[in-house]
């Protein structure tokens, strides 16, 4: 009797995935690669009355996915940013480094009002480590940033033609408006903080003393061989905290390639029976 | 599919087999076929009622009726799953179409919230970069972030109004310049500098009115010569009477750990060493804590500082404790002596501060210079730089030591006419040879 039901519990484990990948789509995962480059805008009280411009240079991966939850309208997105600005105060003649990591996971929901056109809205926690740095100064070379916040995000997708070009025009939002974040105290200094001065240093953050914005608009034209995705990115990153004001903002041009792939165990055969997060 | 297989049973039996005529089977199949609602339905079963003359047996006739009525049963099912069908499709879209109008709505409240955030952005300060708006903003900057206005008792709005007088919007660049670092002197504070690319502001007098005390002739001559090692910017020797000395000029030099354990270690058989720091005019803080920590053998209370938390002169935080641990390294153990005068300034003050808290240690000279405040920068329009005090340090009694640090031996004489010997070294030699 033991061995009957040990049978048939293997025998479900192992069937068990062979009716599902039959049965159900198989869920293919979107990824877009892309470098950027742009112009920058960084003002931090803490650092400098003035207002830094220059070049930025931006990195941004994407991974995209539909989950089987809600009846299979929830997207699994995954955004991760790496930026570099290096810029230069009015005169010319100081130069002010900043940088930042960022990491957003996040849950949306799709809908389709039109055939060509999907909806998502959702939330994303977003995760954010950073620096600026003034080479100049002498206490306070530098501040550092880092926040970790629940984020608003919605985002369009629209497929189209021209006579016989397909493109996919993607737009998509993201704000922050509730979490946490690191700053240092007005008049604080790095070395009162390393020997234990942590008072006061963690922040709730939402819009009343943070204000964070993305919007990607981009445009992706699929060839034979691949799909070239060109963007438009633009980031407001502010806060008000400590008597510490921040601006920083970004707008790049970038380009990159974005594709549709399936990760499945062993080697199993695949029929054309697939599920896209844009159609 | 229920309805497919009655239809063909149904089709199969109207054709011969049951003796029915053609054109009475296509009255048949119009009724019962063609029309979907239960009044004809009802009507053909009674057709075939009425049928039952055209030689049909009472047996094939029960089948047709069965078969008859199978088929409008299924017909009737599938419409009602078609309606069922129907109705969930538009209870769907119904509930989709809420779903994007919801949506829609969420969507416009928050671009609208956005807008109003928006519109309560920060204001950045901007002056204009001409001789009144570079006046005006480094007045801001010291206003907002300078730590000493009321430890030092200055009026900083009276001082903004006897300067402002001054400004002329055709200044040239060193008048700009000289009238802006005079209204820096005013707060007395070494820390405070006006820094351009052709001349540094500074605020000198903490020492220059004060005796030097210091001849680095003399020392190099009649002390160091030519044999002394050099490790971690530190000069140091062994003196003829078993004293080790060590000259420090500046903290900005970065001291190794490793150099320090040579240094001490080479000094373990002198009867003490002399810490000469005189003329050292700071550096790292970093550096005058690992220095430092090698002569005590406990963990000590060394000071404290505050911060600014505000723009207000007097906005500051709580005093937070500043610990000293020992080393882990080599510690000297036998009596020290640090020799200081009117030069010993920032980083260097902050040392003294600590090591005189050490039983061990004899803080011998002059009076120290001071500077007890944690530089910041910042910086005006036309791109010249600022540093000013912002963070008050204290010593362990919780007092200010901005304006210098007493010794606990204070050396007056310095005869400048007997240039062979330094009177502060010999005098610290002695106090060594005599505690020992």
């Amino acid at each position: 009797m033991q061995k009957y039901l040990a049978f048939l519990i293997l025998s479900c484990f192992t069937l068990f995935p062979c009716f599902s990948q039959e049965d159900k789509p198989l869920r293919l995962n979107y990824r877009s690669s892309m470098l950027g480059l742009g112009q920058a805008s960084v003002y931090d009280s803490y650092l400098s009355p003035l207002n830094y411009s220059g070049n930025s240079y931006s990195f941004m991966e994407e991974r995209i996915s539909m989950t089987g939850l809600s009846n299979g309208n929830i997207a699994v997105q995954q955004l991760f940013y790496l930026d570099y600005y290096s810029t230069l105060n009015p005169p010319g003649n100081a130069i002010q480094y900043a940088g930042f990591l960022e990491y957003s996971p996040g849950l949306f929901y799709r809908l389709a009002p039109l055939p060509d056109l999907k909806v998502f809205a959702g939330s994303q926690i977003n995760a954010l480590a950073g620096f600026v740095y003034n080479p100049r100064n002498s206490n306070n070379p530098a501040t550092a940033k880092a926040h970790l916040n629940l984020t608003l995000s919605a985002a369009a997708s629209y497929d189209f033609r021209i006579k016989s070009q397909p493109f996919r025009l993607r737009y998509q939002i993201s704000s922050p408006f509730v979490g946490a974040m690191f700053s240092q105290n007005f008049g604080q200094s790095f070395y009162e903080i390393s020997i234990g001065n942590n008072e006061n240093l963690v922040h709730f953050a939402s819009y009343h003393n943070q204000i964070i914005l993305r919007n990607n608009l981009s445009l992706e034209i699929p060839f034979n061989f691949m799909t070239i995705r060109l963007m438009y990115a633009n980031s407001f990153y502010e806060t008000r905290v400590n008597y510490i004001n921040t601006r920083i903002y970004n707008n790049s041009f970038m380009i990159g390639f974005s594709r549709e792939f399936f990760t499945i165990p062993g080697k199993k055969q695949v029929k054309g029976n697939f599920k896209r997060v844009f159609e | 599919m229920e309805v497919r297989r009655s239809y063909r049973k149904l089709n199969e039996v109207t054709g011969s087999s049951f003796g029915v005529v053609s054109d009475q089977c296509r009255q048949l199949k119009r009724f019962v076929i063609t029309r979907r609602n239960d009044e004809t339905n009802q009507k053909a079963l009674n057709w075939l009622a009425s049928g039952k003359a055209l030689a049909m047996t009472d047996t094939n006739f029960l089948k047709l009726t069965t078969l008859v009525s199978d088929y409008v049963a299924a017909k009737s099912k599938s419409l009602t799953c078609n309606l069922q069908s129907r109705a969930l499709f538009l209870t769907r879209r119904s509930q989709r179409l809420r779903r994007t109008a919801a949506m829609t709505k969420t969507i416009s409240i928050i671009c609208l919230s956005f807008l109003y955030i928006f519109s309560s952005c920060v204001e950045i300060d901007e002056f204009k970069d001409t001789p009144r708006g570079n006046f005006e903003a480094l007045w801001k900057i010291m206003d907002e972030r300078y730590c000493f206005f009321s430890y030092k008792e200055v009026d900083w709005n009276e001082i903004h109004d006897r300067y402002s007088a001054q400004v002329k919007d055709k200044m040239n660049r060193d008048e700009l310049f000289q009238l802006l670092n005079k209204m820096l002197q005013e707060l007395q504070d070494g820390h405070v500098n006006l820094i351009t690319p052709f001349d540094l502001g500074r605020y000198w007098k903490w020492f220059e009115d004060y005796p030097e005390n210091f001849d680095g002739k003399i020392l190099n001559e009649h002390y160091l010569g030519t044999d002394f090692s050099i490790a971690s910017g530190m000069r140091y020797k062994m003196l003829e009477d078993s004293i080790g000395y060590i000259y420090y000029g500046n903290f900005s030099s970065g001291i190794s750990p490793t150099s320090l354990d040579y240094i001490l270690y080479k000094f373990a058989d002198c009867d003490g060493i002399i810490i000469d720091v005189r003329n050292n005019g700071g550096g790292l803080l970093s550096n005058a804590t690992e220095f430092a920590s090698r002569f005590t053998n406990e963990r000590k209370l060394v000071g404290y500082i505050q911060h600014k938390t505000g723009k207000g002169h007097n906005d500051f935080s709580d005093l937070f404790p500043i610990y000293l641990d020992p080393s882990t390294r080599i510690r000297y153990q036998k009596p020290v002596v640090v020799l200081t005068n009117r030069s010993c300034y920032s980083a260097t003050n902050d040392f003294v501060s600590s090591m005189r808290l050490f039983p061990l240690v004899t803080i011998m000279g002059d009076k120290t210079g001071g500077g007890s405040g944690l530089p910041m920068s910042s910086e005006l329009p036309n791109g010249w730089a600022v540093r000013f005090s912002a963070c008050p340090t204290y010593d362990a009694d919780k007092q200010p030591v901005e304006s210098g640090i007493d010794p606990d031996i204070l050396i007056e004489e310095w005869d400048d006419k007997d240039r062979t010997q330094d009177p502060f070294i010999e005098a610290a030699r002695n106090y060594l040879l005599k505690s020992d």
